[in-house]
């Protein structure tokens, strides 16, 4: 099966963010990061999807430098190949506008399967795969948690809905899985994946390869300013039966939060 | 406030590469993921976690800077970082790797016969056989030239005699490197000889009772007409330069273990001061606070960033033992004063094992100890710099 597995670089969870002085994004210098939390179980979902069924797993980022770190340790953790589309322009960029660039670099290749992680670490947009998935002509399920192969055209999909409930169902290839975090033992990269991922084929776009104009570059959303929390110490308990709970709760929501 | 953690005061990243950045990378997960929460449970009972063996093993990190025979063939400072990410959890676990790797598979890579190398370093790459290094005995520590260890020639095979102590990893050891005077009283008789546990008149008692690297089997070797084939021999190691060059790639691993203890103290501390309020604020708002913490923060930074430029050095064949002496001599000594300041700052929390820095302190004193103590380390380098020999 030919499988695509996305991955998106992110600052470590315990970085230091600090706004930049634009106020409108961090400042990159001096962050660790790492490859989002939920892509690392998308390559694990990939990989075992190979590992079960055979064929390749082809890694994609979308980035600069931090991209390329990422995409050598999803190499080591066992991915065949590779494809960078190289760019420092679509850091801010929303997730409408990434899935354009993932859709457009793997179109020709003609994927069966695409694992995204559910949603990213730092924006958290939650939207990327479906839009993948609205681009690529290929059905999708999101909060994905277990992925078997059904012959060679359908997947059986264990997939998170509302209220708790869990569905399982067959979904029919090309399909755009987006991958729930907890699900597996994410393997690590071993030394010798390592040392191996240098020389594993790595195919590299700019934003001109893929023949994007800067219309269908542009975003849809954009990012007017970042705040740290601020911390306050406005922590009310409410006491009395649960009943009695509910209805201050929600009093409070309505006349000092008016939130509701 | 705006705020610097440790790692970007050491900004270590520009330093290494991809890999070896990657290398660290998985083996700080490994730990944490697989080791840290029961760190302090598996040194209050005195067990080694042998699933981390097979762990280990998984990853490559069992003897990684060697090449072939199914070994990763990283750099130096890629198995430094590694060493130091595994201390970062307890000196025990990368006791057990520094033992393995540097010990037990670096004189059977180096000195061994080429069936010695199929038949043993494959499988103590992926953990599947553990191996353990007896030179130590208890009348010769830091003078190995005096061990009192025998082996006889006798047919087509040899007799030993002898007893080890202070081997770590030799209660669970499949294979030992044991180091005896063959058929002389000099030096320059010592050789190696691969001992498979089982052998008759092999054991391997545990040494119980230990206030230190209690999360690591520590053990004798008492050898009585051990006959051993000819082939058990290591047959290029020859003379007491072939122990003592095991120890010194042990030692440069240790250097960096050691940075890795000290980061886990200071990461403790840190934390501590700035929850731990007296007088009506954190303890992290103290002077003397932070006058602790920032002299661990440079000793640490200073410690890694000199360690990475000698790492750079063993790749390029340039360290001398020297250096290696200098290495393990400055960085344990300053991790155990990081572990011991780290746990003043935590005040009564800090002597009981639901805290990381008393078993770090702990552990640090063997540390200290073995590999060439510190003492051992200063008369080298002091030799160094004075052509005078001073032991």
């Amino acid at each position: 099966m030919k499988i695509l597995c996305c991955i998106k670089q992110v600052p470590e969870k315990d970085a230091r963010i600090r706004v930049a002085s634009d106020g409108a994004w961090i400042v990159e210098e001096g962050i660790s990061w790492a490859i989002s939390e939920c892509d690392r179980y998308a390559v694990e979902a990939a990989l075992r999807l190979k590992e079960s069924i055979g064929g390749e797993v082809c890694v994609l980022s979308v980035g600069d430098d931090k991209a390329s770190k990422g995409i050598k340790e999803a190499l080591a953790m066992g991915c065949d190949r590779a494809i960078h589309v190289q760019t420092d322009a679509v850091a801010r960029a929303d997730a409408v506008t990434i899935a354009k660039v993932i859709a457009r670099a793997a179109k020709d290749e003609q994927f069966e399967a695409v694992f995204c992680g559910v949603q990213s670490d730092d924006l958290g947009y939650n939207a990327v795969a479906p839009a993948v998935a609205e681009l690529l002509g290929a059905r999708h399920m999101q909060i994905v948690l277990s992925v078997e192969p059904v012959g060679e055209s359908a997947l059986k999909v264990s997939h998170e809905l509302d209220n708790n409930l869990i569905e399982t169902a067959e979904i029919s290839l090309p399909a755009v899985l987006g991958v729930q975090t907890g699900i597996y033992d994410v393997r690590y990269a071993s030394l010798k994946g390592i040392m191996s991922a240098g020389s594993k084929p790595q195919t590299r776009y700019s934003l001109e390869d893929l023949g994007l104009s800067e219309a269908e570059l542009a975003p849809k959303v954009t990012i007017e300013s970042l705040a740290v929390p601020e911390r306050t110490h406005q922590a009310e308990m409410i006491e009395g039966d649960p009943a009695t709970m509910a209805h201050t709760l929600v009093e409070k929501l309505k006349t000092q939060a008016k939130v509701l | 406030m705006q705020t610097i953690s440790l790692d970007e005061l050491i900004a270590l990243d520009r330093l290494i590469s991809d890999e070896e950045r990657l290398v660290r990378e998985v083996t700080r997960r490994l730990v944490a993921e697989r080791y840290l929460s029961r760190a302090g449970e598996l040194f209050e009972k005195a067990e080694f976690p042998m699933d981390m063996i097979e762990a280990m093993g998984e990853l490559g990190l069992l003897g990684m800077n060697l090449q072939g025979y199914g070994c990763a063939g990283m750099s130096n400072v890629a198995y430094g970082l590694a060493m130091e990410e595994l201390e970062y959890g307890d000196s025990g676990l990368r006791s057990f790797a520094s033992v393995q790797g540097s010990l037990c598979m670096y004189p059977i890579h180096r000195w061994g016969s080429e069936e010695q190398k199929q038949k043993y370093l494959p499988k103590m790459a992926r953990g599947e056989l553990v191996g353990c290094f007896g030179l130590t005995e208890p009348n010769a520590g830091s003078d190995p030239g005096a061990m009192t260890t025998r082996a006889v020639s006798d047919g087509d095979g040899y007799v030993l005699n002898g007893n080890k102590m202070w081997i770590t990893n030799s209660p669970i050891a499949d294979v030992a490197v044991v180091w005896a005077k063959l058929d002389g009283d000099e030096p320059s008789d010592i050789r190696g000889f691969l001992v498979e546990a089982g052998t008759k008149g092999y054991s391997a008692p545990e040494q119980h009772h230990k206030m230190s690297l209690r999360a690591s089997r520590t053990g004798e070797i008492s050898l009585e007409d051990v006959r051993l084939p000819k082939d058990a021999i290591l047959p290029a190691a020859r003379g007491l330069g072939a122990p003592l060059s095991c120890l010194n790639q042990a030692r440069f691993g240790i250097a960096f273990g050691a940075v890795g203890a000290a980061r886990a103290c200071f990461d403790e501390a840190l934390q501590y001061a700035k929850g731990r309020v007296t007088f009506g604020r954190p303890i992290a708002a103290k002077q003397l606070i932070q006058a602790q913490l920032a002299d661990m923060a440079e000793d640490i930074a200073l410690s890694e960033l000199a360690l990475v430029h000698y790492a750079r050095l063993k790749d390029e064949g340039k360290l001398s033992p020297y250096m290696v002496s200098m290495m393990k001599r400055k960085s344990v000594a300053m991790a155990l004063q990081a572990a011991r300041r780290s746990r003043s700052i935590l005040g009564a929390n800090g002597i009981t094992v639901d805290y990381a820095s008393i078993r770090h302190a702990m552990n640090l004193e063997s540390v200290y100890t073995y590999e060439g103590t510190h003492e051992v380390h200063t008369l080298i380098v002091g030799r160094g710099l004075t052509g005078e020999n001073a032991f």
